[in-house]
């Protein structure tokens, strides 16, 4: 898990920051952003390095593991002295999930996806919640390996599938 | 006028991560469908009914149908919700201040027995790790480490024992101090606990309302960990650590799956 430390800066009245403080223009990190009804990007993909991991589940022998706001991790630990990457099941905004009988629960920051998981390399949305996850974290996602000021990610503009880099001006984030 | 201006210093990551967003974390019976969650969870299923806790609230989703979810109950829990576990038919939410109890109605719908405030600190300082139960007796773990602090300034580490029989009026009966405890799992008579940065620590709870200090597996840097029948599955920073328990408890170190 990636410990780096993480500042807000958040302007409660950015309004009235604007009028009276120079407007700063520096090279920082953007959110690129996706729409949450979006799920033409929840895929199988190969494995991939963790860099900022949560949530573990352990199911029929399976080890499935967060990768905050991308998706999930999964190992086939069915022999526990050799286990093996099977790959990483992506869903852009996903932070928490839950399985049952062949089924992924998953959110995407904003809605609570239902995932037939039962062929793994070819998971599909059977159905939704909308907005089960309004007021999501979304705020708290920040550009992992990178150091210096970032446009804050806003959650009303979709869900972080990415970073970019980009002239950003008066940026209230960073990391250092 | 004066411009309206507050940061968050310094915040760890953890705070950020442990305290929002990690998820499930349950005693070996806290398993359902097949699956079995690490103590940060904050989504649990018990049988065709999907429970889950956002920041402030408590949902049940009818999942018979996984085709055609139906949302059935929600309700508000409180703030800076961390993890949901559960155990016969009871619902435990940790917070960063309180743990809440729920008890699941014949309908399926969660009804609100209790909430224990964990300290009266000042609104600054606030614990932020998960609570699990055997239904009797409930462990939560408090914990200030800087890496992992919710912007904490006092200094608390401490595995907290509540007696919960009467699921309406939790009492506190045994504190342990301890390093930096996070994630924690309940398996065959003995808690396992993860503390960062100083070990897996195994307490004996024999005697439920007593937790007693047995072994710590250092080499261990954890922050959630699963056990199942056997098996002992810690997660660290660049790995997840993984320990068969042998006869006599007697631990041995497995593959480690690094991810």
């Amino acid at each position: 898990m990636n410990r780096k430390l993480f500042i807000f800066f958040l302007m409660a009245a950015t309004a009235l920051s604007s009028c009276t403080e120079p407007e700063e223009i520096v090279d920082g990190m953007a959110p690129v952003y996706g729409s949450p009804d979006d799920f033409s990007m929840i895929k199988f993909e190969a494995p991939r390095p963790s860099e900022n991991h949560g949530t573990i589940v352990l199911y029929q022998g399976y080890v499935f593991i967060n990768e905050k706001n991308n998706g999930i991790h999964i190992i086939d630990n069915r022999d526990p002295q050799n286990p093996i990457r099977l790959g990483f099941l992506r869903i852009p905004g996903n932070s928490i999930f839950h399985i049952q009988d062949g089924f992924l629960y998953a959110d995407n920051s904003i809605h609570l996806l239902i995932i037939d998981i039962s062929d793994i390399k070819a998971p599909k949305v059977v159905s939704f919640l909308p907005n089960h996850y309004e007021n999501s974290l979304v705020q708290e996602v920040f550009p992992l390996g990178f150091s210096g000021k970032f446009e804050c990610a806003r959650a009303e503009k979709g869900i972080v599938l990415g970073w970019e880099k980009k002239k950003i001006v008066n940026p209230k984030c960073f990391t250092n | 006028m004066k411009n309206l201006f507050f940061g968050l210093l310094a915040v760890g990551i953890y705070s950020l991560t442990s305290c929002t967003d990690f998820s499930s974390g349950e005693f070996s019976d806290n398993s359902s469908g097949g699956a079995q969650s690490g103590s940060y969870t904050s989504m649990v299923t018990i049988g065709s009914k999907l429970y889950t806790v956002s920041k402030e609230d408590l949902s049940t989703v009818d999942i018979s149908d996984p085709a055609k979810p139906k949302l059935i109950d929600r309700q508000h829990v409180g703030f800076m919700i961390e993890n949901l576990y559960h155990t016969s038919g009871i619902l435990f939410i940790g917070s960063q201040s309180a743990m809440h109890i729920y008890a699941i109605n014949s309908k399926g719908v969660p009804e609100k027995k209790s909430s224990t405030p964990y300290i009266n600190f000042g609104t600054d300082v606030l614990p932020c790790d998960p609570v699990i139960s055997d239904g009797s007796f409930a462990y939560a773990t408090l914990s200030s480490s800087f890496d992992a602090a919710c912007g904490r300034s006092v200094f608390i580490n401490e595995l907290r024992t509540y007696n919960v029989k009467d699921l309406s009026n939790p009492i506190l009966v045994t504190t342990n101090q301890m390093q930096n405890p996070k994630g924690l799992a309940l398996s065959n008579d003995k808690l396992y606990i993860c503390e960062p940065n100083f070990g897996l620590s195994i307490f004996n709870v024999n005697d439920r309302s007593l937790p007693q200090p047995e072994q710590t597996i250092h080499d261990c840097n954890c922050f959630d960990v699963i056990v199942k029948d056997q098996l002992i599955l810690a997660v660290g920073k660049n790995e997840i650590f993984q320990f068969a328990i042998g006869p006599n408890h007697v631990i041995t170190k497995l593959q480690t799956i690094k991810i």
